[in-house]
């Protein structure tokens, strides 16, 4: 009978020896490809798209609804217009944020060490993405995130965040310096792969977050090398096309049931415009009846809209306008009078030119005159109540700023910094509601951060907490 | 650190099998034996093969050829050996020193002495395992008056919970033991069909549209035929599955199909018919027209509308000037200007619908064989129409099974099998195109019959094919919000048609009397193809839309098993078994779609529409493969104690590295103590207690973070569609984890098996505890980690409970016996860990759903909930009434306190008679549909008119005087009587959505109910025979699910909306269940 001891030991060598050998390799998803089966450039689109949601979505439209530039008629906009905001509705900024652009444009980097173009890219988006975050909420997590070796990311000082995102910036802009000058990159949906049109938006972005921490000759240093034509400007452009999910944010809101929730009729913005509102800045050398045309949005339906709100209309993420508003402030700041007002009246040739936005009624009035000295001594038409000139100046800068900056994350920054020792100069945006007595300093923390991450602490004031930038 | 435990373990097994090899190669040659042999007979001197011969108190044995002849070893001259066969009675016969001993076997009703299959395959004596089995009697399966294997099962065995989806033809059920042992995963058993485990899968596919809406789907377990079923165990415990590894964590269901016997062919025709109608019915109201506020509105969804004894009667005053609907038969119907008419609709509505089902089986079966070789050949058709109209299953099986001796050592079994099965579901539950959804909402004075015609708008223009509903009387111009009823059975299709191939081949090799090998193989393999038809005009689907599912399963199966019996000593015996197994289970499906269709036909074909953008194609795979080495060392010593030691370490490709699944159990027969022996009043005696460990499996594919396409951002209604941006991908937002590892179940159980009275009573009374660890389910993660989710270990969750089962003999004659007999169970389940998830919702989709929440028990109802102060009474608002809480929270548990059955079982002369009834106890069921039709205004709770005998304010403060009659109910919340109207059944007292205290659809779960009540006679007698040259004929007559004794109000408790799922306890327009009464004639030659 050994036969059989043998055919027993064989069955035995066979089920021991080989135990795992017999299901390697089984389990790999027979489903989706894997991360490294795709050319990494075609994570660039949808990290893109990520991005557009969070800088022109929901929680900028929240901002803005805080800064005068909307109102929430109903529903949950009526709410939030009136600062009831819940932990519940900012989970999907950090869900887009971290995984849906940071995650992946470091999986680009990480998979093509030697693309200067992508890595440039990529870095200049991780830090758009995240200064985003820190400027509107704070302290956020940045050295610990998507690590695997880290569940609970710390959070980072706000200032440290900013810091770290100028490093990566330069960093960005150096990597951009090295590649290749006209190559095209189809899955760029911003600037179809244009090296220098990365390079300017780079620079316009560290001068913003030089801005936003009150580093004033950093950020004029900065913007001299930002976006300098608005050809550069980078947008998100809805394609014309019989579809309705690439199309302009806020039309596509108002295209469905939530139309009528939410515009800016009655907004202190169009107050400003209008040339028979209470606060109007219309005076003999600004008309701003075109302007007004077309950022009034018409609450009701998506297809009244054909200005700001329009089914085509581009929405802007880093733009000219922001550049040299910055020159403007930051010149009259620290390089003085004489260079703000010029790259103020830079601004105002352009607007005058009628090429800054789309004129949807030609009667409608559009004057933007340059301005001289005289108007900001006392008793001209930008110094009525005879302050000093040079804080009248910054005041015409800061409103223009409030005016131009439209359907972006800006006046609410601008709004928080100047509120806090440039009292004098900033925008006078009232409050919301009556019982109000304080403005919302930032956003409150995610409620599933907060449930998955011990790290994730709410400060007590919530929204009402000033942040350290803003101190 | 994961390797070293992996490599410690692969150590310990080698050590253990090392052990077993010396212990096969040397100890079977040391012991001194004497040879016995034989042959056994029936009484007709016929000869049995597979007669199980055990020397008694130790575990060396063997089974008669297929002569009849036997040789075994015997320690010594004193040796008793025990004949057992099913069906016969056991001898237990003294060797006395002879060396041959010829048996005859007598046919016994009594199977005291039981021999049980073991997880392995292997026949075992019952009264020596340390673990809990629970046997079904095939013929108690085939007699329950159910189409289908599974319901079958239902009230048999303690502690085995079967919940049906719903009445349908062929639908699935869940099969749940000892309570849930898995949040995510799968709860079903192992099924183990003769040695090779089987697909028991419901797959819902790509066409069903989630789990709370769509149509039933079958359980896989179903394809079999009762007819061909020898014996279904049921192994709870840890210890008796553990061979399993990480498939048995909810428990093993053993069963063996009927072999040949040599001599005589025996050929069996038996066909039985049933008719089956509903058993139970939503109760509506009558009284009250379709409208709101009192008013008659012919487009309101509604019947809160006037009062039908106050219209004058006879015709509608109808606008002959505009549109119309001609229905297919001719009717023309016009807008309605005046109701006049009286008429209500609500019975001659449900018979257009319900019908009486039928159940007609025929099945033939013919067992023989010559003298080296045996077969079972059965044919076996059924046909079954169900109480809906165009419901449908039918089922053709064809089995072969053979047995071939090639000589004294060698010996082969094949069993093969084919079933074909085609079905038509009937759409249900959430869902507007589904049957109950769209009669139950109906408005009483609506006649659906006339559901399919041309609609004609007021400028002429004709619409064929319209589809006329109780909001939507013209068929037009807007599309019907619900379907009416008939559109739902006649002109909607849901078919699946599914071929199923099981084979299976064992090689017994029986080189001495105490070694065996055994090769066995097996493929299980079954496509099925689903189609699902919505025609244009279908609620929720006006444009049309077709799919088409193909799903296909193959699982294949080896194993090599070697058995060696060992006399280590006067007192000691060892039998020691040692295996390797693989298995491999695939599964592909393809998922096709076209919605919008440019033809209005009636033909289920991709041609409806050619343009590419109409169609969707997805598909899938999915690959499972395990790889085992176990072996078992059981012990016999001084013929009382029974201990037996397993271990299975397994490899398989969803988990990382290996795992060890240990058990152990002993039986310890303390009657065979000489002061107990002999003993009338306890007869037999057995203590046992057992521990192991049992496993579920990870999904499959989850290692790897993977690329992900086709995604949409948004913030807020402003979807970004990557696809028409040029199409892309995204490091997936689901984490992979490489490190996943099976649930591990630890069990505990303690119990005994008690026999009084000359083995009349039987009593088995069991504990158990076991915990489960390392759950898994997809955690929600910190955004910051770069992920949203991982599907990871992270919860524990521990059942205790309690079954106990009893047989009591009352009489026990030649000619008339009766016993009483009983089974109960208790299971208290608690989840005790989530990771700090606060709920993982098992039923998504619905108002209320069925949650794993930590500190409860699986299931647990959740939604939103009245406002409660903290001792808990409601906290009502200044008119008295309840107010929404602003959490929703548990509102109620499904699960039972306890359940059970008993029954009785008598024969008297020819004539067999059996009655079951079954009991759950406690609980709570979430009544949905009644909920809601009290907001529709179509239930009869809602139908009431009182008179105020005191001034009353309904819901929105309006005061009524005393004396006022009106529709509607007083209640009291605690703060004085209040009127329930319109106003609060409209509001937040019934319906759905975010604004409704759901808290007030539950009810008490407990219900009773008669589930078999059976009469048979059989005719066999010596006469009969002589006079027919027939064998017997039976006759019998079976009464299922006739009596139900519950609160629950409209349905049947047993059914669940979302059909085969871990969550249960909810009703929402789920297709209802039947009650039968089923006639059976067999014949056997």
């Amino acid at each position: 009978m050994k036969i059989f001891r043998n055919i027993l030991l064989l069955i035995l060598g066979i089920s021991f020896v080989s135990c795992e050998d017999i299901v390697d390799g089984i389990n790999d998803n027979p489903n989706n490809v894997t991360i490294d089966d795709v050319d990494p450039v075609l994570f660039l689109t949808g990290a893109q798209l990520a991005h557009i949601s969070n800088q022109v979505g929901h929680i900028e439209r929240i901002s803005s609804m805080w800064s005068g530039q909307l109102v929430g008629f109903q529903s949950l906009y009526k709410a939030l217009f009136e600062y009831n905001l819940t932990s519940a509705e900012t989970n999907d900024i950090w869900e887009q944020t971290y995984q849906g652009v940071v995650t992946q444009v470091r999986s680009i980097r990480e998979r093509l060490p030697d693309d200067p173009l992508l890595n440039g890219i990529s870095k200049v988006m991780e830090a758009h993405a995240v200064g985003t975050l820190a400027a509107i909420f704070g302290d956020v997590p940045y050295r610990d995130i998507i690590n695997e070796e880290i569940d609970d990311p710390a959070f980072d000082g706000q200032r440290e965040v900013f810091d770290a995102l100028q490093a990566l910036l330069d960093d960005a802009i150096s990597d951009l310096g090295q590649a290749r000058a006209g190559r095209l990159v189809a899955e760029d949906i911003y600037y179809g792969g244009d090296r220098d049109k990365w390079i300017e938006a780079s620079y316009t972005l560290k001068a913003r977050y030089y801005t936003l921490t009150k580093q004033y000759s950093e950020a004029y240093a900065a913007a001299q090398n930002g976006i300098s034509v608005p050809e550069n400007s980078m947008q998100f452009h809805p394609i014309d096309d019989p579809n309705r999910d690439n199309k302009n944010l806020f039309n596509t809101l108002l295209s469905g049931s939530r139309a009528g929730d939410i515009g800016n009729e009655g907004s202190f913005l169009l107050d400003l415009l209008d040339e028979g509102g209470e606060v109007s800045r219309n005076h003999a050398k600004t008309k701003e009846a075109a302007r007004y045309d077309y950022l009034l949005i018409d609450e009701s339906s998506d297809r009244a809209n054909l200005g700001v709100a329009g089914a085509l209309e581009p929405m802007p993420l880093v733009i000219y306008a922001e550049n040299l508003l910055t020159l403007a402030e930051m010149g009259a700041r620290t390089q003085g009078f004489e260079t703000g007002l010029q790259h103020l009246n830079e601004w105002r040739a352009y607007l005058n030119s009628g090429e800054a936005f789309k004129i949807l009624d030609e009667k409608s009035e559009l004057l933007y005159e340059p301005f001289t000295a005289a108007d900001f001594q006392s008793g001209g038409v930008e110094n009525p109540d005879g302050i000093d000139p040079d804080r009248a100046l910054l005041r015409e800068i800061a409103e223009e700023r409030y005016v131009s900056f439209f359907g972006q994350f800006l006046p609410f920054h601008d709004a928080r910094r100047l509120r806090n020792g440039d009292q004098d100069i900033s925008v006078d945006i009232p409050l919301n509601t009556p019982t109000a007595t304080l403005y919302p300093e930032r956003f409150i923390y995610p409620q599933d951060e907060i449930n998955a991450n011990p790290n994730a602490v709410e400060p007590a004031e919530g929204l009402f907490f000033v942040l350290p930038v803003n101190r | 650190m994961r390797f070293i435990i992996h490599l410690n373990q692969m150590i310990m097994f080698q050590k253990f099998t090392l052990l077993l090899l010396c212990g096969m190669s040397f100890l079977g040659n040391v012991i001194a034996q004497q040879s016995v042999s034989g042959t056994v007979t029936d009484q007709e001197g016929e000869p049995l093969i597979g007669v199980n011969i055990i020397v008694q108190g130790t575990a060396q044995g063997t089974v008669t050829d297929f002569d009849g002849t036997y040789q075994v070893e015997v320690p010594s001259g004193e040796s008793v050996l025990v004949f057992s066969y099913t069906g016969y009675a056991q001898q237990e016969i003294p060797v006395n020193g002879r060396s041959t001993i010829d048996v005859t076997m007598e046919e016994s009703a009594e199977l005291l002495d039981e021999v049980v299959v073991s997880a392995l395959g292997f026949a075992q004596r019952k009264d020596e395992m340390g673990s809990t089995y629970s046997t079904i009697a095939a013929d108690d399966v085939v007699r329950s008056g159910e189409a289908t294997l599974v319901n079958g099962l239902a009230g048999r065995a303690a502690g085995v919970r079967i919940a049906r989806s719903n009445g349908d033809p062929g639908a699935g059920s869940t099969i749940q033991i000892r309570g849930a042992n898995t949040i995510t995963g799968s709860s079903d058993p192992l099924i183990i069909l003769d040695g090779v485990p089987i697909s028991n899968s419901t797959l819902y596919g790509g066409g069903n549209d989630g789990r709370d809406g769509g149509t039933s789907q079958q359980s896989r377990l179903n394809d079999l035929n009762p007819a061909d079923i020898e014996t279904i165990q049921v192994l709870k415990g840890a210890s008796a599955a553990a061979l399993w590894g990480s498939r048995a964590a909810n428990g093993v269901i053993v069963i063996t199909t009927k072999k040949g016997k040599s001599g005589k062919p025996s050929i069996t025709f038996s066909t039985s018919y049933s008719i089956d109608e509903i058993n139970t019915k939503h109760p509506l109201q009558d009284r009250f027209g379709q409208g709101r506020g009192g008013k008659y509105s012919s487009t309101a969804r509604e019947s809160w509308g006037d009062k039908i004894a106050d219209r004058p009667g006879g015709a509608d005053v109808v606008n002959e000037s505009g549109a119309r609907f001609v229905a297919d038969d001719g009717t023309v119907y016009y807008p309605i200007t005046e109701k006049r008419s009286q008429e209500t609709f609500n019975e001659s509505n449900f018979d257009a619908v319900f019908r009486n089902g039928h159940v007609y089986q025929n099945d033939l079966t013919i067992s023989g064989g010559s003298d080296k070789s045996t077969f079972f050949f059965s044919l076996g058709r059924l046909d079954q129409d169900g109480i809906i109209r165009n419901s449908y299953y039918d089922r053709t099986n064809v089995r072969l099974n053979n047995q071939t001796f090639f000589n004294n050592w060698l010996n082969m079994t094949t069993r093969a099998s084919y079933i074909n099965s085609n079905a038509n579901r009937i759409q249900q539950s959430s869902n507007v195109a589904g049957l109950y959804l769209g009669l139950l909402r109906n408005a009483p004075d609506f006649d659906i019959r006339d559901y399919r015609g041309t609609y004609i708008n007021a400028s002429g223009q004709e619409f064929p094919l319209a589809h006329r509903a109780y909001r939507r009387h013209l068929g037009g111009p807007a599309a019907p919000a619900y379907n009416n009823p008939l559109w739902s059975t006649d002109e909607q299709e849901a078919t699946t048609k599914m071929d199923r191939f099981l084979l299976s081949s064992e090689l017994n090799i029986d080189p001495t009397p105490w070694l065996k090998f055994t090769l066995r193989g097996g493929v299980d393999t079954y496509t099925d193809r689903r189609n699902y038809f919505w025609p244009v005009n279908s609620s929720g689907e006006v444009d049309g839309r077709f799919n088409e599912d193909v799903i296909q399963e193959r699982e294949t199966n080896f194993d090599a098993i070697a058995r060696g019996t060992f006399q280590l000593s006067d007192n000691i015996g060892l039998l020691a078994t040692l295996g390797w197994n693989i298995n491999d289970r695939q599964r592909r499906w393809n998922y096709a779609q076209i919605r919008g269709f440019l033809a209005n036909v009636r033909l289920p074909t991709t041609d409806v529409n050619t343009s590419n953008g109409a169609s969707t194609v997805t598909n899938g795979k999915r690959f499972v493969r395990s790889n085992r080495g176990y072996g078992v060392l059981s012990f016999d010593l001084y013929q009382q104690l029974f201990v037996n030691f397993s271990g299975a370490v397994e490899a398989a490709s969803s988990v990382q590295g290996s795992f060890f699944y240990p058990s152990v159990d002993a039986a310890w027969q303390f009657t065979r103590l000489s002061g107990l022996s002999g003993n009338n009043l306890l007869s037999f005696g057995k203590l046992r207690a057992s521990w192991g460990q049992v496993g579920v499996q990870p999904q499959p594919h989850r290692f790897e973070t993977l690329a992900e396409g086709g995604f949409t951002y948004t913030s807020y209604s402003d979807p970004l569609d990557l696809s028409l941006f040029g199409g892309g991908f995204r490091v997936d937002d689901d984490k992979g984890n490489p490190d996943l590892v099976p649930e591990v179940k630890t069990e505990w159980e303690i119990g005994t098996d008690l026999r009084f009275f000359r083995n009349r009573l039987g009593l088995t009374l069991t504990y158990y505890q076991n915990q489960i660890d390392d759950l898994l389910f997809e955690v929600t993660t910190a955004a910051s980690t770069g992920f949203l989710s991982e599907y990871t270990n992270a919860g524990r969750m521990e059942n205790r409970g309690f079954e106990a089962e009893i047989d009591y003999g009352i009489i026990q004659k030649q000619d008339f016996t009766l016993n009483f007999y009983a089974n109960a169970n208790r299971n208290r389940n608690e989840v005790l860990d989530l990771k700090g998830t606060e709920s993982v919702n098992l039923t998504p989709g619905g108002s209320i759903s069925s949650r794993a929440v930590v500190g409860q028990a699986l299931g647990v109802l959740w939604a939103n909930r009245a406002e409660r102060d903290d001792d808990g009474s409601m906290v009502l608002d200044d008119r008295g009434f309840p107010q929404l809480a602003s959490t929703q929270g548990i509102v109620g548990d499904p699960n039972p306190e306890w359940r059970g059955g008993a029954g009785v079982r008598a024969g008297f002369k020819g004539f067999n008679f059996n009655v079951l009834f079954e009991h759950s106890q406690g609980g709570e069921f979430a009544e949905r549909t009644r909920f809601i039709l009290r907001n529709f205004g179509t239930h009869e709770d809602v139908g009431n008119e009182v008179t105020l005998t005191q001034d009353l304010v309904n819901y929105s403060g309006e005061t009524f005087t005393a004396g006022t009659t009106l529709r509607g109910n007083i209640e009291d919340f605690g703060g004085g009587p209040v009127l329930l109207d319109e106003t609060w059944y409209r509001g937040p007292g019934a319906g759905f959505g975010d604004g409704v205290i759901n808290e007030f659809a539950i009810g008490d779960y407990t219900w009773t109910r008669l589930r078999e009540i059976s009469l048979s006679y059989t005719l066999n007698q010596e006469w009969f025979r002589n006079a027919t040259r027939l064998g017997n004929i039976t006759l019998g007559v079976t009464g299922r699910n006739l009596f139900l004794w519950t609160d629950i109000k409209g349905i049947d408790p047993e059914t669940n909306q979302f059909g085969v799922n871990n969550g249960f306890g909810i009703d929402y327009f789920t297709n209802p269940g039947t009650r039968s009464i089923l006639f059976n004639l067999s014949i056997t030659y």
